[in-house]
Protein backbone atom coordinates (compact mmCIF):
# COMPACT_ATOMS: atom_id res chain seq x y z
CA UNK A 1 0.00 0.00 0.00
CA UNK A 2 1.43 2.87 -1.33
CA UNK A 3 1.74 5.96 1.56
CA UNK A 4 1.44 9.67 1.26
CA UNK A 5 5.64 10.02 2.20
CA UNK A 6 5.99 7.76 -1.34
CA UNK A 7 3.91 10.11 -3.24
CA UNK A 8 6.53 13.24 -3.08
CA UNK A 9 9.71 10.22 -3.27
CA UNK A 10 8.22 8.79 -6.04
CA UNK A 11 7.36 12.13 -7.74
CA UNK A 12 11.00 13.56 -6.84
CA UNK A 13 12.72 10.21 -8.28
CA UNK A 14 10.73 11.22 -11.73
CA UNK A 15 11.63 14.63 -11.71
CA UNK A 16 8.10 15.71 -11.56
CA UNK A 17 9.25 17.50 -8.12
CA UNK A 18 12.88 19.86 -8.64
CA UNK A 19 13.06 21.45 -5.66
CA UNK A 20 15.34 20.02 -2.93
CA UNK A 21 13.85 21.94 -0.64
CA UNK A 22 10.89 21.04 1.89
CA UNK A 23 7.41 21.72 -0.56
CA UNK A 24 4.99 24.41 0.71
CA UNK A 25 2.21 24.00 2.37
CA UNK A 26 -0.34 24.06 -0.36
CA UNK A 27 1.67 22.17 -2.81
CA UNK A 28 2.45 19.50 -0.06
CA UNK A 29 -1.38 18.92 0.62
CA UNK A 30 -1.93 18.36 -2.61
CA UNK A 31 1.24 15.86 -3.10
CA UNK A 32 -0.15 14.14 0.37
CA UNK A 33 -3.86 13.28 -1.05
CA UNK A 34 -2.74 11.98 -4.81
CA UNK A 35 -3.91 8.56 -5.20
CA UNK A 36 -1.27 6.01 -7.34
CA UNK A 37 -3.56 6.05 -10.43
CA UNK A 38 -3.55 9.99 -10.33
CA UNK A 39 0.80 9.49 -9.76
CA UNK A 40 0.98 7.19 -12.15
CA UNK A 41 -0.60 9.89 -14.64
CA UNK A 42 1.85 12.57 -13.61
CA UNK A 43 5.18 10.75 -14.12
CA UNK A 44 4.06 9.12 -17.71
CA UNK A 45 3.31 12.76 -18.89
CA UNK A 46 6.71 13.62 -17.55
CA UNK A 47 8.46 10.42 -19.14
CA UNK A 48 6.99 11.69 -22.13
CA UNK A 49 7.61 15.10 -21.96
CA UNK A 50 11.47 13.98 -21.37
CA UNK A 51 11.11 11.65 -24.49
CA UNK A 52 10.24 14.66 -26.84
CA UNK A 53 12.74 16.97 -25.30
CA UNK A 54 15.56 14.55 -26.16
CA UNK A 55 13.99 13.77 -29.25
CA UNK A 56 14.69 17.97 -30.12
CA UNK A 57 18.54 17.19 -28.55
CA UNK A 58 17.63 18.33 -25.35
CA UNK A 59 19.25 15.74 -22.21
CA UNK A 60 16.47 16.56 -19.40
CA UNK A 61 18.94 14.82 -16.89
CA UNK A 62 21.47 17.97 -17.86
CA UNK A 63 20.15 19.89 -14.53
CA UNK A 64 20.36 22.94 -17.44
CA UNK A 65 17.09 24.69 -17.61
CA UNK A 66 14.98 23.89 -21.05
CA UNK A 67 15.98 26.52 -23.68
CA UNK A 68 13.28 26.95 -26.10
CA UNK A 69 15.61 26.85 -28.86
CA UNK A 70 16.20 23.61 -28.22
CA UNK A 71 12.65 22.28 -29.03
CA UNK A 72 13.75 23.33 -32.50
CA UNK A 73 15.78 20.34 -34.46
CA UNK A 74 19.02 22.06 -36.08
CA UNK B 1 -9.92 24.43 3.99
CA UNK B 2 -9.39 25.11 0.47
CA UNK B 3 -12.48 24.48 -1.47
CA UNK B 4 -12.45 21.49 -3.86
CA UNK B 5 -12.09 23.96 -6.90
CA UNK B 6 -8.92 25.44 -5.47
CA UNK B 7 -8.06 21.48 -4.65
CA UNK B 8 -8.40 20.24 -8.37
CA UNK B 9 -6.77 23.58 -9.76
CA UNK B 10 -3.90 22.68 -7.59
CA UNK B 11 -3.21 19.34 -8.31
CA UNK B 12 -3.62 20.03 -11.62
CA UNK B 13 -1.25 22.85 -11.81
CA UNK B 14 1.68 20.20 -11.01
CA UNK B 15 1.09 18.91 -14.68
CA UNK B 16 0.49 22.25 -16.26
CA UNK B 17 3.53 23.00 -17.44
CA UNK B 18 3.60 19.81 -19.66
CA UNK B 19 -0.08 20.70 -20.89
CA UNK B 20 1.53 24.04 -22.30
CA UNK B 21 4.46 22.64 -23.90
CA UNK B 22 3.15 20.80 -27.10
CA UNK B 23 1.97 24.22 -28.13
CA UNK B 24 4.94 26.02 -27.12
CA UNK B 25 6.54 23.42 -29.40
CA UNK B 26 4.56 24.28 -32.30
CA UNK B 27 4.85 27.44 -32.25
CA UNK B 28 9.12 27.22 -32.53
CA UNK B 29 8.82 24.21 -34.43
CA UNK B 30 10.37 25.07 -38.22
CA UNK B 31 7.43 23.07 -39.69
CA UNK B 32 5.27 24.82 -37.46
CA UNK B 33 3.04 25.71 -40.64
CA UNK B 34 2.96 21.68 -42.00
CA UNK B 35 2.16 20.69 -38.11
CA UNK B 36 -0.91 23.16 -37.77
CA UNK B 37 -3.45 20.90 -39.40
CA UNK B 38 -2.66 17.57 -37.93
CA UNK B 39 -2.49 19.61 -34.26
CA UNK B 40 -5.73 20.99 -34.33
CA UNK B 41 -7.34 17.70 -35.76
CA UNK B 42 -6.15 15.59 -32.93
CA UNK B 43 -7.46 18.33 -30.67
CA UNK B 44 -10.84 18.10 -33.45
CA UNK B 45 -11.63 14.28 -32.27
CA UNK B 46 -12.00 15.74 -28.86
CA UNK B 47 -13.80 18.76 -29.74
CA UNK B 48 -16.44 16.97 -31.65
CA UNK B 49 -16.91 14.04 -29.38
CA UNK B 50 -17.40 17.03 -26.27
CA UNK B 51 -21.33 17.12 -26.58
CA UNK B 52 -21.98 13.53 -27.18
CA UNK B 53 -19.93 12.73 -23.78
CA UNK B 54 -21.92 15.55 -21.83
CA UNK B 55 -25.47 14.14 -23.56
CA UNK B 56 -24.55 10.66 -21.80
CA UNK B 57 -23.43 12.34 -18.64
CA UNK B 58 -26.57 14.13 -18.69
CA UNK B 59 -29.20 11.19 -19.81
CA UNK B 60 -26.79 9.20 -17.22
CA UNK B 61 -27.18 12.31 -14.72
CA UNK B 62 -31.19 12.30 -15.04
CA UNK B 63 -31.27 8.53 -13.94
CA UNK B 64 -29.74 9.00 -11.07
CA UNK B 65 -30.95 12.61 -9.98
CA UNK B 66 -33.79 11.66 -7.74
CA UNK B 67 -31.26 9.89 -5.18
CA UNK B 68 -27.97 11.29 -5.91
CA UNK B 69 -27.63 15.52 -5.32
CA UNK B 70 -24.41 15.77 -7.12
CA UNK B 71 -26.25 13.82 -10.28
CA UNK B 72 -29.03 16.32 -9.78
CA UNK B 73 -27.07 19.33 -9.64
CA UNK B 74 -24.31 18.11 -12.49
CA UNK B 75 -27.89 17.59 -14.97
CA UNK B 76 -28.94 21.25 -14.45
CA UNK B 77 -25.17 22.69 -14.91
CA UNK B 78 -24.98 20.67 -18.25
CA UNK B 79 -28.68 21.14 -19.47
CA UNK B 80 -27.33 24.99 -19.53
CA UNK B 81 -24.13 23.96 -20.78
CA UNK B 82 -24.57 21.72 -23.42
CA UNK B 83 -25.73 24.25 -26.20
CA UNK B 84 -23.17 26.65 -25.50
CA UNK B 85 -20.56 23.72 -26.49
CA UNK B 86 -22.64 23.33 -29.67
CA UNK B 87 -20.35 25.54 -31.92
CA UNK B 88 -22.28 24.52 -34.95
CA UNK B 89 -25.60 23.13 -36.63
CA UNK B 90 -23.85 20.02 -35.57
CA UNK B 91 -21.59 20.01 -32.36
CA UNK B 92 -17.80 20.98 -33.25
CA UNK B 93 -19.30 22.23 -37.28
CA UNK B 94 -17.17 25.01 -36.81
CA UNK B 95 -14.07 23.87 -36.01
CA UNK B 96 -14.19 21.48 -39.23
CA UNK B 97 -15.02 24.72 -40.73
CA UNK B 98 -11.82 25.81 -39.54
CA UNK B 99 -9.96 22.34 -40.53
CA UNK B 100 -10.71 23.10 -44.26
CA UNK B 101 -9.68 26.63 -44.30
CA UNK B 102 -6.31 25.10 -43.74
CA UNK B 103 -6.39 22.14 -45.74
CA UNK B 104 -7.72 19.34 -44.07
CA UNK B 105 -10.14 16.90 -45.72
CA UNK B 106 -12.49 17.10 -43.13
CA UNK B 107 -14.96 13.93 -44.46
CA UNK B 108 -11.44 12.02 -44.76
CA UNK B 109 -10.82 12.89 -41.11
CA UNK B 110 -14.16 11.68 -39.90
CA UNK B 111 -13.16 8.34 -41.65
CA UNK B 112 -9.55 7.76 -40.94
CA UNK B 113 -8.74 5.93 -37.48
CA UNK B 114 -8.36 8.68 -34.61
CA UNK B 115 -5.09 8.79 -32.67
CA UNK B 116 -4.71 6.01 -29.95
CA UNK B 117 -4.43 8.48 -27.30
CA UNK B 118 -7.28 10.70 -28.50
CA UNK B 119 -9.50 7.27 -28.83
CA UNK B 120 -8.55 6.16 -25.73
CA UNK B 121 -9.37 9.72 -23.96
CA UNK B 122 -13.36 9.60 -25.56
CA UNK B 123 -13.47 6.26 -24.48
CA UNK B 124 -12.14 6.35 -21.11
CA UNK B 125 -14.62 9.45 -20.69
CA UNK B 126 -17.89 7.44 -21.63
CA UNK B 127 -17.35 4.12 -19.47
CA UNK B 128 -16.42 6.66 -16.63
CA UNK B 129 -20.05 8.57 -17.19
CA UNK B 130 -21.70 4.75 -17.76
CA UNK B 131 -20.05 2.84 -14.91
CA UNK B 132 -18.36 4.99 -12.42
CA UNK B 133 -20.49 8.58 -12.27
CA UNK B 134 -21.50 11.16 -14.57
CA UNK B 135 -19.21 13.64 -12.58
CA UNK B 136 -16.46 12.60 -14.24
CA UNK B 137 -17.14 14.88 -17.51
CA UNK B 138 -16.33 17.72 -15.25
CA UNK B 139 -12.65 16.56 -15.58
CA UNK B 140 -13.10 16.85 -19.72
CA UNK B 141 -14.21 19.89 -19.01
CA UNK B 142 -11.55 21.10 -16.48
CA UNK B 143 -9.83 21.82 -19.90
CA UNK B 144 -11.86 25.00 -20.20
CA UNK B 145 -10.13 26.44 -17.20
CA UNK B 146 -6.78 26.42 -19.12
CA UNK B 147 -8.13 28.25 -22.45
CA UNK B 148 -5.57 28.82 -25.36
CA UNK B 149 -3.64 32.05 -25.18
CA UNK B 150 -4.72 35.02 -27.43
CA UNK B 151 -1.06 35.68 -28.03
CA UNK B 152 0.15 32.73 -28.61
CA UNK B 153 -2.64 31.93 -31.05
CA UNK B 154 -1.39 35.41 -32.89
CA UNK B 155 2.00 34.31 -33.41
CA UNK B 156 0.74 30.87 -34.53
CA UNK B 157 -0.84 32.69 -37.19
CA UNK B 158 1.71 34.91 -37.99
CA UNK B 159 4.80 32.17 -37.72
CA UNK B 160 2.45 29.52 -40.10
CA UNK B 161 1.29 32.06 -42.38
CA UNK B 162 -1.63 29.83 -42.58
CA UNK B 163 -5.03 31.63 -43.36
CA UNK B 164 -6.77 33.27 -39.83
CA UNK B 165 -9.97 31.25 -40.68
CA UNK B 166 -7.99 28.16 -39.70
CA UNK B 167 -7.75 29.46 -35.70
CA UNK B 168 -11.47 31.03 -35.24
CA UNK B 169 -12.40 28.47 -32.76
CA UNK B 170 -9.10 28.93 -31.16
CA UNK B 171 -9.23 32.64 -30.84
CA UNK B 172 -13.06 32.25 -30.09
CA UNK B 173 -12.37 29.23 -26.75
CA UNK B 174 -9.02 31.76 -25.52
CA UNK B 175 -12.37 34.65 -24.80
CA UNK B 176 -15.06 32.14 -24.06
CA UNK B 177 -13.33 29.40 -21.60
CA UNK B 178 -11.75 32.30 -19.72
CA UNK B 179 -15.67 32.51 -18.38
CA UNK B 180 -16.44 29.15 -19.06
CA UNK B 181 -13.64 28.16 -16.59
CA UNK B 182 -14.71 30.31 -13.73
CA UNK B 183 -18.46 29.30 -14.18
CA UNK B 184 -17.32 24.97 -14.25
CA UNK B 185 -15.20 26.21 -10.80
CA UNK B 186 -18.46 27.07 -9.43
CA UNK B 187 -20.64 24.55 -10.07
CA UNK B 188 -17.66 22.16 -9.12
CA UNK B 189 -17.84 24.12 -5.43
CA UNK B 190 -21.70 24.16 -5.36
CA UNK B 191 -21.74 20.03 -6.01
CA UNK B 192 -21.92 18.40 -2.51
CA UNK B 193 -19.52 16.18 -3.77
CA UNK B 194 -17.79 13.41 -1.59
CA UNK B 195 -14.34 12.66 -1.44
CA UNK B 196 -14.50 9.83 -4.13
CA UNK B 197 -16.22 12.25 -6.61
CA UNK B 198 -13.45 14.97 -6.21
CA UNK B 199 -10.76 12.15 -6.81
CA UNK B 200 -12.94 10.98 -9.91
CA UNK B 201 -12.68 14.56 -11.38
CA UNK B 202 -9.24 14.95 -10.58
CA UNK B 203 -8.36 11.59 -12.72
CA UNK B 204 -10.75 12.47 -15.27
CA UNK B 205 -9.06 15.28 -15.71
CA UNK B 206 -5.89 14.68 -15.10
CA UNK B 207 -5.89 11.99 -17.84
CA UNK B 208 -7.75 13.86 -20.44
CA UNK B 209 -4.85 16.47 -19.73
CA UNK B 210 -2.13 13.84 -20.15
CA UNK B 211 -3.87 11.78 -23.59
CA UNK B 212 -3.83 15.44 -24.77
CA UNK B 213 0.02 16.08 -24.26
CA UNK B 214 0.67 12.59 -25.93
CA UNK B 215 -1.35 13.32 -28.78
CA UNK B 216 0.09 16.80 -29.62
CA UNK B 217 4.06 15.17 -29.22
CA UNK B 218 3.04 12.85 -31.65
CA UNK B 219 2.39 14.99 -33.96
CA UNK B 220 5.28 18.16 -33.04
CA UNK B 221 7.99 15.80 -31.68
CA UNK B 222 7.30 12.49 -33.74
CA UNK B 223 8.23 13.82 -37.08
CA UNK B 224 11.92 14.54 -36.30
CA UNK B 225 11.96 10.97 -35.41
CA UNK B 226 10.61 9.90 -38.06
CA UNK B 227 11.53 11.81 -41.51
CA UNK B 228 9.51 11.24 -44.46
CA UNK B 229 11.23 9.19 -47.25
Amino acid sequence: MATERDNEQRLRDAGVILTTESLEAPFQAVVEGLTPHEVDVMIAVKRRLDEADRTFGWDPESGEPRPSSARIPP
Amino acid sequence: MPSASVRLRRKLDVILPAYDTPGQMLEEHPRARELYSTYLAASSYVTLAMVPLMEAALDRSRVLASTDPVAAGLAGYLQWHIPEEMHGDEPGDDLLEDLAAVGVDTDALRLRPLPEKIAALIGTQFFRVRHAHPVAILGLLWLEVYPPDALAVERLIERTGLPREGFRQLLLHSELDARHGVELQEVVDSLPLEPWHEQLIGLSALQTMSFLIDAWLEVVAAPALEPAT
